[in-house]
């Protein structure tokens, strides 16, 4: 079809001279050659007047010209096409891309660009519309379900909370697993914590929050290793390349954006009123201690005649709001071109006391003085303001001081939070019965810990780059680039006297820490690019230093005057503390690629990094990272001629290349003395025992699959099957101890393992009428990842997540839940060497060696180490992962679903069981279930209070079905209407859409992404009261003045 | 042409990056030295000398835990619950008693330090004054004897046997990240004779070079001087029955006296530094020390943690109602007795060798040589007892009995110091009954068990090069 409108287009053009000049309205389409898509954003000029416009989101465009006129379409990465107009009323164009032949062009470092057809290694893309407007502090969350291979998790719902990106399967057991983010060629740093109180355990603070995403034009993700050997030492988990929006040539342009969304907590669990809450109480109180035991009753504070109540899940969590709004100005010439924005991001959370604001700049100016020389210039400038509140793994976190708060007692008494030795007075309510038992839970008051109290984190990065490059000869360019990017942050915490803890203890305690991470890196790097006879050779070598310090100092008040002042200020507190740490690292590389290819139907691409980083051992001080890839493009052989019509382009691709992963201490492989005090006296000691040998953690990727366009272009698929091997893994092995080696371990490269799998992404046009101004798009992708840990430093390491050589790095290790005895309600477990159930009688009168018997009441041994049940080949991560995206536009309006969906894992609901825990505190709904009646079948036991064996016991009773399918994105949107921008020379979008609107799932818990351990390689698939996700709605307009 | 100035430019700019690259793959390291760094400054040599006795002050070796050690397997305290098998003798101790690995891994820890530093300082010389080099290998030689002096009689086979039984691996040199996995870490035990050959060389060559008295008052008595070093080997010539160098190392230790009051001048904290009786003491301040769950005050304190107290075994070297001031050393609470030399929780010093130990090595040494009962030993002994208003000694026509006596007022004198069970098992003396209930039965002599077993994590990883003891 294309061809005929190719061919009809020419026949037109033939015949324009014959035409008289006269002022026509000139309409029409304009689409990729590529893919058909229209093209939204096309620069309409005629030639040497003043007249012109752009394409709207349907690609149309209407002009007035003079009939003898000559159009000149432009678009950034297409090919400028020039149409004479010659009466005609109709000009539909196909643009196709810049450098000969379709698509985009891909910067893949260093200058090396590759374009689609070119690709021999697996990448995938993505434009930043796709992330603008979701509405997440950080962009890294928002690229959750948008690429083939690569899967991001959110740890919780909290505002810049870590994001785990994982790009095909996780990377490493020791160091971390986060793939290199590239802005501009810069890479960041590898941060994914800018907190260190409480050891960075407390509130977290993810520093990509200080990168606004509405800058972001495109982002790449070097998959394999075959370009990503060009970033070496720093790629073995991938490579996320970033590339901001810059000045277009063109017209000028002023855009403003914005959003405003509502968010509110997900599966939230269901937790038990007051009624309730005292009869299991007292049930299990009395069952424990015989009748009468009454340890949880009403109480009346205020004296209204009702007994006091109180819903804590309502005060502790809210619904969120945030809001965003962007200007942004673009524009220039041939000889200079800028950009420019300013952004405000307001986010107040789904948790009481959560918020984050967020200033951010971004300016850039490319000046093209003469064909010889180009430089130019950007700056960014965010400035964050978050406040944390404390969660999981901590009593006093908003998580689980709202889950366990006691339901039967108010939240204030005549305006005071209702408290008691510093956390929430226990009303009508008893921690124990008989003195003999005075454990429990320690209760926070859910609402007093987060408003007395605060976490603060004032982020501040600075970035620029500057970079000149130099033309000598044709084909030859000569690129300098200088870029620093200082990220600093004050960590500002405060504690209150009135709250148990480090507040009472300290009588109100400022801790503050103030933490600089600076970055500079400097690139020289040459491309070179020949061709003679249908050879295309292109050549890059270069060099790049790179330094980075950090410094953190730490300032701590406390004994406060009055809980009145709680900053560190002079003359206001008693006491101090100070502290800081300091260390610093550098890179120096050499790097080369050389491609080739034959008629554009053979290539061929070779890259190579020498890595040299301060932190490898000095005999390892460099290393060494090769990157090979081939494609063939078949379709251009002549034999394929035949299947030309149904099968217009196949390629078939390998790649193979060694990366590494140099996350590495900055001194792991140094002899370093400390201060060694002796008493009075100073000294130094010995603090670490180097390893001279210490290197990167070698990845070896392989990948093969091919890309296919079938039936005229309307289904593209490509596959792959990739495989990587990580051997020289760092771990801590231990040595012989009459070594005497401090701590007796060394952090020896030893370790491997392995991950494989397969990507599979289709993208169809199911249906399109360019008369109806319709098209309906599908976009569907899947990947497998497979891990298996090869070897280790020494024996298997064992815990609930378990690393066992042989199995996925993670595996379940468990006791096997045999179910609650119908007849005792005892709870019952495999007793593993015998294979029969065991119960456990938690009856406070029978002697602890008789607490465990076989059904037919013999003895059976204590539930122990024995009975751990690794559950083969089960982990917390998934094994299969992908989404599902459908769009449908139909003339202004558009429609997108998108659907995630990964499973083939299992979660350990740690929530769950911890949520039935026998003590006092409030529990879910589901301990109403439990065993009151012989011949009652249930899941939960008879329950006595404060014996949580078999309650809470970890084991596969709370091991959960992982997989999901998430509505992850509905949008709807209208394109403002071609008149409006005929009248006013606006062009814009409005839109609505729901984030994370329902997810199907058997999982129990809030959400099955959820993640206590947070970024963790393989201690995943736990989900220990962490914040729940968060669905949004969200609306929004984008307004484009020209 | 502008052009062939920007190729200048570029060209520098290259040239310059050549120039940068040393600086970022050199990076300092701010929170400490590079070993490198140390040992070519001679204020950083004489501060890793001091690092030595830091490592030395190991939580788990001798900043207190080793002399526990000695102590509580011996008879003059009850089986401690808190240290469990290791003070109980009654088959239930392991090789994976994670108390046993600590302290054997402390020991070679603190040795790691000295023989790094040992190592460094030779392949450095010149870097401070060759007076200032003898002294501290004087220093590293002298501690390192020490350690190996409490391995040796922890973990050998030295009790009643010939000098080749098993001795401890003797581990002279350092090793790093690069070489500790390979098959010469895993180094085998020497024989008991070895190890003391091995001590005796050090102390001799450390007594050489080290000045009597050290300027510095505290420094005299938390460092080695040459009188720590004789004060040593008078121990060390008594444990090896060689008496004659007993008496002899014992007599060259000159200087020191009694102090008349223990409780003020000796087990204070801090200690006075004019002190005339401590030889060599591990220093601690209230900033530095084994803290809460390992400092001697806090396991033997009534007043603190209290894991230890002391037996009937112990109570019955005092008469009823004795005048001896030594008695007040112990506290009574709560129907228990408890060592209280060291009443300062975390912070009292941790005693390694005092002048009223080598006055009994002497005593001891001269009575083992003479046929009959010596007269000098007798002389010593009452000097001994005088100061702590004991009575004179009885008279003994029987030389077993006076050298029991002098074994006695050993016990009496330096109990709760780390000799209880090294003085037992040396006189092929094993337990008597009369500990608490639940090990109330006698444990005699000789017996496997006396040794701790090598920890079983370097058996395995040693792949049988190290041989476990028996019992084990």
């Amino acid at each position: 079809m294309k061809r005929t409108v190719l061919f009809l287009v020419c026949l037109l053009l033939a015949g324009a001279g014959a035409l008289v000049a006269q002022n026509v309205q000139v309409s029409g389409i304009v689409t990729d050659a590529v893919d058909g898509q229209w093209l939204p954003g096309v620069s309409v000029v005629v030639k040497g007047a003043h007249t012109s416009t752009s394409t709207d989101a349907n690609g149309r465009y209407t002009i007035s010209v003079p009939g003898n006129a000559t159009l000149v379409f432009s678009f950034v990465g297409m090919k400028t096409q020039e149409q004479a107009v010659a009466g005609r009323a109709e000009i539909n164009v196909t643009l196709t891309g810049e450098t000969k032949q379709l698509e985009d062009v891909v910067v893949v470092a260093y200058g090396v660009a590759r374009s689609k057809n070119a690709m021999s290694g697996a990448i995938s893309t993505m434009k930043g519309e796709a992330i603008a407007a979701v509405p997440t502090p950080s962009f890294d969350q928002a690229l959750a379900g948008k690429m083939a291979g690569v899967a991001v998790t959110t740890a919780s719902g909290l505002l810049a909370d870590g994001t785990s990106i994982r790009i095909r399967g996780t990377g490493s057991i020791s160091l971390s697993s986060q793939p290199l983010v590239v802005i501009d060629g810069m890479p960041m740093t590898e941060t994914s914590n800018l907190n260190v109180f409480n050891s960075g355990n407390g509130t977290r603070f993810n520093p990509m929050a200080t990168i606004n995403q509405n800058d972001i034009a495109s982002i790449e993700v070097l998959k394999d290793a075959a370009a990503a050997a060009l970033y070496g030492s720093r790629a073995a988990n991938g490579v996320i390349l970033i590339t901001t929006k810059r000045g277009k040539a063109g017209s000028t342009q002023v855009s403003y954006s914005n959003y405003f969304g509502w968010s509110q907590s997900v599966g939230l669990p269901d937790l038990l009123g007051s009624d309730d809450f005292m009869r299991i109480q007292n049930e299990a109180a009395m069952n424990y201690w015989g009748p009468g035991a009454i340890i949880a009753s009403p109480i009346d504070t205020n004296g209204d005649g009702v007994d006091d109540s109180t819903n804590w899940l309502d005060l502790a969590f809210r619904t969120g709001f945030s809001q965003n709004h962007q200007v942004s100005v673009n524009g220039g010439t041939e000889k200079l071109s800028f950009y420019g924005s300013a952004d405000w991001l307001d986010q107040e959370g789904t948790v009481r006391g959560n918020s984050l604001e967020r200033y951010a700049f971004r300016a850039s100016v490319d000046a093209t003085p003469s064909k010889y020389f180009k430089a130019g210039i950007s700056v960014n400038y965010a400035n964050t303001d978050n406040f944390g509140v404390l969660s999981d793994g901590y009593l006093a976190g908003v998580t689980l001081a709202a889950y366990l708060a006691l339901p039967n007692v108010p939240e204030k008494v005549n305006g005071d939070y209702y408290m008691e030795a510093g956390r929430l007075a226990p009303g009508g309510n008893k921690f124990s019965y008989e003195s003999s038992n005075t454990y429990g839970n320690a209760i926070y008051h859910p609402t007093a810990t987060v408003d007395l109290q605060r976490n603060r984190n004032l982020a501040e990065r600075v970035g620029a780059i500057a970079y000149a490059e130099l033309t000598p000869v044709k084909g030859l360019n000569i690129t300098s680039k200088l870029g620093i990017d200082n990220l600093n942050n004050f960590e500002d915490q405060y504690s209150h006297p009135s709250i148990s803890g480090l507040g009472m203890s300290y009588n109100g305690l400022v801790q503050d820490n103030t933490a600089w991470v600076k970055q500079w890196n400097w690139q020289n790097y040459a491309n070179y690019k020949v061709s003679f006879h249908n050879h295309n050779l292109s050549f890059m070598a270069g060099l790049e230093y790179q330094n980075r310090d950090y410094q953190d100092i730490y300032a701590g008040a406390y004994d406060f005057v009055s809980p009145d002042f709680r900053n560190i200020l002079d003359g206001l507190f008693v006491e101090t503390s100070t502290g800081g740490t300091k260390n610093s690292r550098g890179f120096m590389s050499y790097f080369g690629n050389m491609s080739y290819n034959f008629r554009e139907k053979y290539y061929l691409d070779l890259s190579f990094r020498a890595d040299g980083f301060s932190g490898f051992g000095k005999n390892n001080r460099f290393g060494y990272f090769p990157g090979l890839s081939a494609a063939w493009r078949i379709t251009e052989e002549p034999f394929m001629e035949p299947l030309k019509d149904w099968l217009p382009a196949l390629k078939i691709r390998t790649s193979w290349g060694v990366v590494g992963n140099s996350n590495v201490s900055p001194y792991g492989s140094r002899t370093l003395f400390s201060g060694g005090q002796y008493a009075d006296i100073n000294g130094v000691s010995m603090a670490q025992v180097g390893n001279a040998g210490l290197k990167w953690e070698n990845t070896m990727k392989t990948d093969i699959g091919f890309d296919a366009s079938l039936l005229n272009n309307h289904v593209n698929l490509s596959f792959d099957y990739w495989r990587t091997d990580i051997s020289d893994m760092l771990l801590d092995a231990e040595v012989i101890r009459s070594t005497g080696i401090p701590g007796a371990k060394v952090l020896t490269n030893i370790g491997s393992m392995s991950n494989t799998g397969i990507e599979i992404q289709l993208n169809t046009v199911n249906y399109e009428s360019h008369d109806h101004g319709f098209i309906w798009t599908s976009a569907v992708n899947l990947t497998t990842v497979n891990n298996k840990v090869k070897a280790l430093a020494g024996d298997d390491i064992l815990g609930a997540n378990s690393l066992i050589v042989g199995q996925p790095m993670g595996v379940w290790r468990v006791y096997e839940w045999g179910g609650v005895d119908p007849a005792t309600g005892r709870p019952g477990y495999i007793d593993q060497p015998t294979g029969r159930v065991k119960y456990y009688d938690a009856n406070p009168a029978v002697l602890a060696e008789q607490k465990w018997k076989f059904a037919d009441g013999t003895l059976a041994p204590a539930l122990g180490n024995d009975d751990y049940k690794v559950k083969d080949g089960i982990t917390g991560a998934p094994t299969w992962y992908g989404n599902f995206d459908n769009t449908v536009k139909w003339q202004n309006l558009d429609f997108t679903l998108g659907l995630q969906f990964a499973g083939g894992n299992k979660i350990l609901n740690a929530t769950r069981a911890s949520l039935m825990d026998t003590r006092m505190g409030n529990k879910t709904s589901e301990i109403l279930n439990r065993w009151t009646a012989p011949g009652q079948s249930t899941e939960i036991p008879k329950l006595y209070w404060g014996q949580n064996t078999g309650i809470t016991t970890t084991s596969d009773r709370y091991l959960e079905d992982g997989a999901f399918l998430r509505f992850r994105d509905i949008t709807i949107g209208y394109t403002l209407p071609a008149i409006i921008k005929e009248k006013t020379g606006v062009t814009g979008r409005i839109f609505a859409r729901v984030n994370n609107l329902w997810v199907l799932t058997a999982y129990k818990g809030s959400d099955p992404e959820i993640s206590t351990n947070r970024n963790a390689n393989y201690s995943v698939g736990t989900d220990n009261r962490s914040v729940p996700a968060v669905r949004a709605f969200t609306v929004g307009i984008n307004l484009n003045f020209q | 042409m502008k052009n062939i100035y920007i190729k200048k430019l570029f060209a520098s700019l290259f040239l310059a990056g050549f120039l940068l690259s040393c600086d970022v793959l050199d990076q300092p390291y701010y929170m400490g030295y590079d070993a490198d760094a140390i040992f070519s400054d001679p204020e950083k040599v004489r501060s890793a000398a001091i690092g030595m006795y830091d490592a030395f002050q190991n939580a788990d070796f001798l900043g207190g835990r080793a002399q526990i050690y000695v102590d509580i397997r011996g008879m003059d305290v009850n089986p401690v619950s808190y240290f469990g098998s290791v003070s109980t003798h009654d088959g239930t101790l392991t090789a994976a008693n994670g108390i046993v690995e600590g302290a054997w891994t402390g020991a070679y820890r603190t040795l790691f330090e000295i023989n790094l530093f040992l190592e460094n300082i030779l392949s450095h010389t010149g870097v401070v004054s060759a007076e200032e080099e003898k002294r501290f290998v004087a220093e590293a030689k002298f501690l390192r004897a020490v350690v190996y002096f409490y391995l040796l009689n922890l973990w050998g086979q030295q009790y009643a046997g010939p000098s080749d039984n098993l001795g401890v691996p003797l581990v002279l040199r350092s090793f790093d990240g690069g070489n500790a996995f390979s098959d010469e870490a895993k180094i085998p035990r020497a024989t008991v004779g070895e190890v003391y050959d091995q001590i005796i060389k050090d102390l001799k060559e450390a007594a050489a070079d080290l000045p009597d008295k050290l300027n510095n008052a505290y420094e005299n008595i938390s460092r080695a001087n040459a009188n720590a070093v004789q004060a040593f080997l008078s121990r060390v010539y008594l444990y090896r029955r060689q008496y004659a160098e007993a008496v002899e190392a014992a007599d060259k230790v000159t200087g020191y006296s009694l102090e008349d009051d223990l409780a003020a001048k000796v087990f204070a904290y801090p200690p006075p530094v004019d002190n005339k009786e401590i030889i060599f003491f591990v220093a601690m301040s209230n900033t530095d020390n084994p803290n809460t769950n390992n400092a001697l005050g806090q396991h033997y304190g009534a007043d603190y943690r209290g894991d230890i107290t002391v037996s009937a075994n112990f109570l019955k070297l005092f008469e009823p109602n004795t005048s001896d001031t030594r008695f007040n050393l112990l506290k009574q609470k709560g129907g228990s007795y408890y060592c209280n030399k060291y009443a300062n929780g975390s912070y009292n010093w941790a005693p390694v060798i005092r002048y009223a130990e080598v006055l009994l090595n002497k005593a001891e040494a001269l009575a083992q040589q003479d046929a009959g009962i010596s007269t000098a030993a007798l002389g010593i002994i009452n000097e001994i007892r005088d100061r702590s208003k004991a009575g004179k000694v009885p008279a003994f026509t029987e030389k077993k009995d006076f050298i029991d006596f002098i074994l006695a007022e050993r016990r009496r004198e330096l109990a709760f110091e780390g000799h209880g069970s090294f003085d037992l098992f040396r006189n092929e003396k094993g337990i008597e009954a009369g500990r608490a209930a639940a090990a109330a039965a006698a444990i005699p002599y000789p017996n496997d068990l006396f040794a701790l077993p090598i920890p079983e994590a370097d058996v395995t990883k040693s792949g049988g090069i190290l041989i476990q003891n028996g019992g084990y």
